[in-house]
């Protein structure tokens, strides 16, 4: 029994990590700019569509890397910012909101039509190892070790450069930042940019496993934007955690709960937050903006 | 003024351009004979309905260039019921209000649902692709299989777990949609009743990514074998965590587990897997691989069973037709119950089929197993006469 | 808004209602399906146009609303409740559930609605689908009659637009009672609304509440109307769409939704020609749409009709 648990534990949290990777970037979006991403899980699903792209040609996958990355970074993060979100927020955030959703039909239909609607498979690590009563596959031991640095970087980035703390304090608040000499539309640039590189990462990561098919999407989007909710929507530290927690969670009910009812559990979780603690786990309450 | 003179030039050009790309009208004396196609060209069952119309469309075609059914030109329009049921009852009345003499589709089980009130009201026969058990039961005279419904897939699978497999302790992992539903309670059914012991009963959902904790708890359940009925992608994800956590014990399923997308998605993953299919794509018979080789050629996509199906059902109306020696709508239902369709009369029928008394078709089928990527047969299954 | 002005957009709403009882005389029964598929959208996307356009919060628990007025009527109908009761029973229980779900998401500031909304979806889809013994589960119900009277294609249309009168003059008394009025202050400024006494979060719940109700009537309607239930309409998907027809027609506007529910039904026709491009362009348009003027397409035509005015 020991064994299993400890077992359920190691595979949720390489499960959770993911979902933080693409909740951080959703918190970062929210903090930056406002915006409630409802096409993040379909981010994710591009770079994965463009890596397969390039693989197309008979090049490597460390090759596709960097040119699904510099895609992500131009489409995801600029303009997805110029063409989208600036002349929207004028309106205020509800239209924002609704276009993001409709970008998430856009993204998945235009990918389908693209792609066709199969699902592709994707190259990963196979094997793992024994140890002893525990069984760690390759993939997952790599995922979590990625995410886990990718994490710390991020954290590290934010709070010991100058510029991480700009943009903290942009995040805070923009007014007082512009005040103090910030160039708050960089750091909002510069919030952008890390989105689009989490869900690359995010990509390579999750498509061995997952697979790439054009609406992955909708079920990664839903997690991570539970995993944000949960672990405080204006805290990256929250979105790991909610993250994690909510993995964790997921892989034990899986296993113990009624499965039928398994898809309820990051909604139940995420109603409970909103009834007792809605700040999240590790959120601040949020100010009333105006 | 010039631009519009202009564009009377242009306009003129490509109708003259179009009057000779299409091909000469072929003799076709009788009136046409309308096909409505509804199926899932958009929305979740995208993927499966696409392959259903291009496989009726290439038999229309072929039948076409072979003078038709009894001289009349068979013309088909689709219709695209979004995966959607009441969208799928919008545009099964759109085509009913055209008078067609039969309809070929849809696909999804809910959708036939729907339909099914429809055309059996007008008296159309509508053939479909939904392998669902219930469809077939509810006494609608009008309503045909062009496959093996559950009811015929499932027994075969209990078979080979239990005797060829000498298996005792199974753990089931089924999607949760009316496929997966409907293939689990089968399967339940007949192994009671083969004293097999179900020692794990996973439900997953459409579409569902990550198989790690069902893989757990799969392998904590400690089984002989693993029964599978999922969708292709699922079940590739779900081989793919198996073999990767080192579940070793023999996987068995129905038609989608081994399913060329499957063992594509899948790779060595997909190596020992076994399952019971109608017409798989993998039939060693001249007339399945000739199908399969143009139908990749024309789509440039391989085809599944659906497109197999989508293929046939318009050479059941065609056989039907033959039958009556002329072209009767309200009367094609009646013609097929109990028809006997052979290869010989009607090649694009591929193999024998029976037609039975409450539209289920017996054509039988094959048990499969996968070795580096292609189907191999282990037994093949008569229809019965 | 002047007096009259509301009183010309009650008369077109209305008279729309006409021409589409009159407009049926000349269709097909395909036509019919559409034009009761309409009503059946219309009167949904109404109550989302209240939650939505006039309390300014997102609800993506729409089509779980539907579903559950579908389900009570499904259900309760071959028991011998009569269609009328079944429809007030599911209106009442969605009202009872948005008050229930509303309440707790509404005190916290920013998006809580949406996401509890979303939840919401989820677990209603789940519930229909498990809960084979009351609902039938992946099955379905099927069969499902027409009240008596009413069970032609075209009798049918004729009560879907009955409903959706009665939903016009309740919704148009709504929004002009004294309530109506402390919402329109909400909507132009919460702050002063505030300031001015308005209970800002009562009027909210209240708003989405009976938006919720809305959609319960409209879920009565789409059972008989397809004749067969089965829970995957009623997910995530539908409630985008109707959110989508809400922003379209213009969200906030008395006629939005009327229009909105409009396009969805015909749009897929007229852009058939589009083929797999159809969504890609529909989802493209409503991006352009949000950008240029979020008050969807009749906010557009009044913008450029007053243009045009304003220069003669």
């Amino acid at each position: 029994m020991a064994a299993l648990l400890a077992q359920l534990l190691l595979t949720g949290l390489a499960t959770g990590a993911i979902y933080a990777l693409v909740a951080i970037g959703f918190s970062l979006l929210w903090q930056g700019s406002q915006v409630v991403n409802f096409a993040q899980g379909d981010f994710v699903t591009l770079p994965a569509f463009v890596m397969l792209g390039v693989m197309g040609y008979g090049l490597p996958l460390w090759v596709a890397m960097p040119v699904a990355l510099l895609v992500s970074l131009l489409v995801l993060g600029v303009l997805f910012r110029r063409v989208l979100v600036q002349p929207m927020l004028r309106h205020g955030v509800m239209p924002l909101v609704i276009a993001t959703m409709a970008l998430s039909i856009f993204m998945e239909n235009a990918m389908k039509n693209v792609a066709s609607a199969e699902a592709y498979p994707f190259p990963g690590l196979s094997g793992g190892i024994d140890l002893g009563p525990l069984f760690l596959d390759w993939q997952s031991a790599v995922t979590l070790l990625s995410a886990v640095l990718a994490v710390l970087a991020l954290h590290l980035f934010l709070s010991r450069t100058r510029t991480g703390r700009a943009i903290q304090a942009t995040a805070q608040n923009p007014a007082v930042a512009r005040l103090l000499g910030i160039n708050v539309d960089r750091m909002i640039l510069i919030t952008f940019l890390i989105n689009a590189a989490l869900v690359t990462l995010a990509a390579v990561l999750i498509s061995p496993a997952y697979l790439v098919k054009f609406n992955n999407g909708e079920a990664i989007g839903l997690t991570a934007f539970c995993a944000a909710i949960i672990g405080g929507f204006n805290q990256v530290r929250g979105a790991v955690a909610g993250g994690l927690l909510l993995g964790v969670t997921e892989t034990f009910a899986a296993t113990f709960g009624p499965d039928q009812y398994r898809a309820a559990v990051p909604m139940v979780l995420l109603i409970v937050f909103v009834l007792f603690r809605p700040q999240g786990l590790l959120g601040r309450r949020e100010e009333r903006r105006v | 003024m010039r631009l519009s003179a202009t564009r009377l030039a242009l306009g003129s050009g490509l109708l003259a351009l179009i009057a000779a790309a299409s091909p000469a009208r072929a003799d076709f004396t009788a009136p046409d004979l309308q096909i409505a196609v509804p199926a899932e060209l958009s929305g979740s069952g995208a993927s499966v309905g696409v392959l259903w119309r291009d496989g009726v469309h290439m038999a229309i075609d072929d039948v076409n260039a072979k003078g038709g059914v009894l001289g009349h030109k068979l013309v088909a329009t689709d219709y695209d019921t979004q995966t959607n049921p009441s969208v799928s009852r919008a545009v099964i009345q759109k085509a009913l209000d055209g008078h067609p003499y039969a309809v070929l589709g849809p696909v999804y089980s809910g959708s036939v649902k729907v339909d099914e009130e429809l055309t059996k009201a007008a008296h159309i026969t509508e053939i479909m692709g939904g392998e669902a058990g219930d469809l077939t039961t509810l006494g609608d005279a009008y309503v045909f299989r062009t496959g093996l419904g559950q009811a015929q897939t499932i027994p075969p699978v209990v078979e080979y777990m239990a005797h060829d497999l000498k298996a005792k302790r199974i753990a089931m992992i089924w999607v949760n949609d009316d496929y997966g539903k409907g293939g689990r309670d089968a399967f339940l059914a007949d192994a009671k009743k083969a004293g097999l012991n179900v020692v794990a009963d996973l439900s997953s959902e459409v579409g569902q990514v990550n198989f790690q904790a069902d893989v757990l708890r799969l392998r904590a359940s400690h089984p002989d074998a693993v029964f599978i009925y999922l969708h292709e992608e699922e079940a590739a994800r779900f081989l793919k965590g198996a073999r990767q956590m080192g579940v070793a014990v023999p996987m068995v399923g129905g038609t989608t587990v081994i399913d060329s997308q499957t063992m594509k998605l899948a790779g060595s993953a997909a190596n020992g897997v076994v399952g019971f299919s109608g017409l798989a794509t993998g039939a060693p018979m001249p007339a399945v691989q000739n199908f399969v080789q143009r139908f990749q050629a024309e789509f440039h996509v391989h085809p599944d069973h659906n497109a197999i199906k989508g293929y046939m059902a318009v050479w059941m109306v065609k056989a039907a037709t033959e039958k009556m020696g002329k072209p009767d709508a309200t009367g094609l239902a009646a013609a097929l119950h109990g028809l006997m369709i052979e290869p010989a009369s009607q090649p694009g029928i591929l193999l024998p089929m029976h037609v039975l008394a409450n539209g289920d078709v017996d054509n039988g089928g094959f048990m499969v197993v996968v070795k580096d990527g292609q189907q191999h047969i282990i037994r093949i299954m008569k229809p019965s006469m | 808004m002047s007096h009259a002005r509301h009183a010309a957009v009650l008369g077109a709403a209305l008279a729309a209602l006409v021409l589409a009882g009159l407009v049926s005389f000349a269709l097909q029964p395909y036509g019919i399906y559409l034009l009761s598929l309409w009503a059946v959208y219309t009167i949904a996307a109404t109550g989302l146009n209240l939650t939505l356009g006039y309390a300014g919060q997102v609800s993506l628990a729409q089509a779980a609303f539907v579903g559950i007025g579908a389900y009570t009527t499904a259900l309760l109908m071959p028991h011998g409740v009569p269609f009328g009761v079944s429809l007030m029973l599911g209106a009442l229980g969605c009202f009872v559930l948005g008050l229930g779900l509303g309440f707790p998401a509404l005190r916290v500031q920013g998006h809580y609605l949406a996401f509890v909304t979303l939840a919401l979806t989820t677990l209603a889809f789940l519930v229909m689908r498990n809960e084979t013994w009351l609902t039938g589960g992946i099955g379905g119900i099927s069969n499902i009659r027409r009240p008596a009277g009413f069970a032609s294609g075209r009798g049918y249309e004729f009560l879907c637009l009955g409903v959706l009168a009665c939903v016009t003059l309740l919704a148009w008394w709504l929004l002009r009672s004294p309530w109506g009025r402390a919402f329109m202050a909400l909507r132009e400024n919460p702050m002063r609304a505030a300031s001015l006494g308005v209970d800002v979060r009562a009027y909210t719940l209240l708003a989405f509440a009976i938006g919720a109700a809305l959609g319960g009537v409209a879920g009565a309607l789409y059972a008989p109307l397809v004749q067969y239930i089965e829970p995957s309409p009623f997910s995530l998907d539908f409630s985008l769409a109707l959110l989508l027809m809400v922003v379209v027609g213009g969200s906030g506007l008395f006629l939005g939704p009327f229009l909105g529910a409009l396009v969805a039904v015909l749009l897929p026709e007229w852009l058939r020609f589009l083929q797999d491009y159809y969504l890609v362009i529909y989802a493209a348009l409503v991006i352009v749409l949000l950008a240029l003027c979020p008050e969807g397409l009749i906010g557009l035509a009044e913008r450029h009709l007053f243009r045009r005015k304003g220069r003669a």
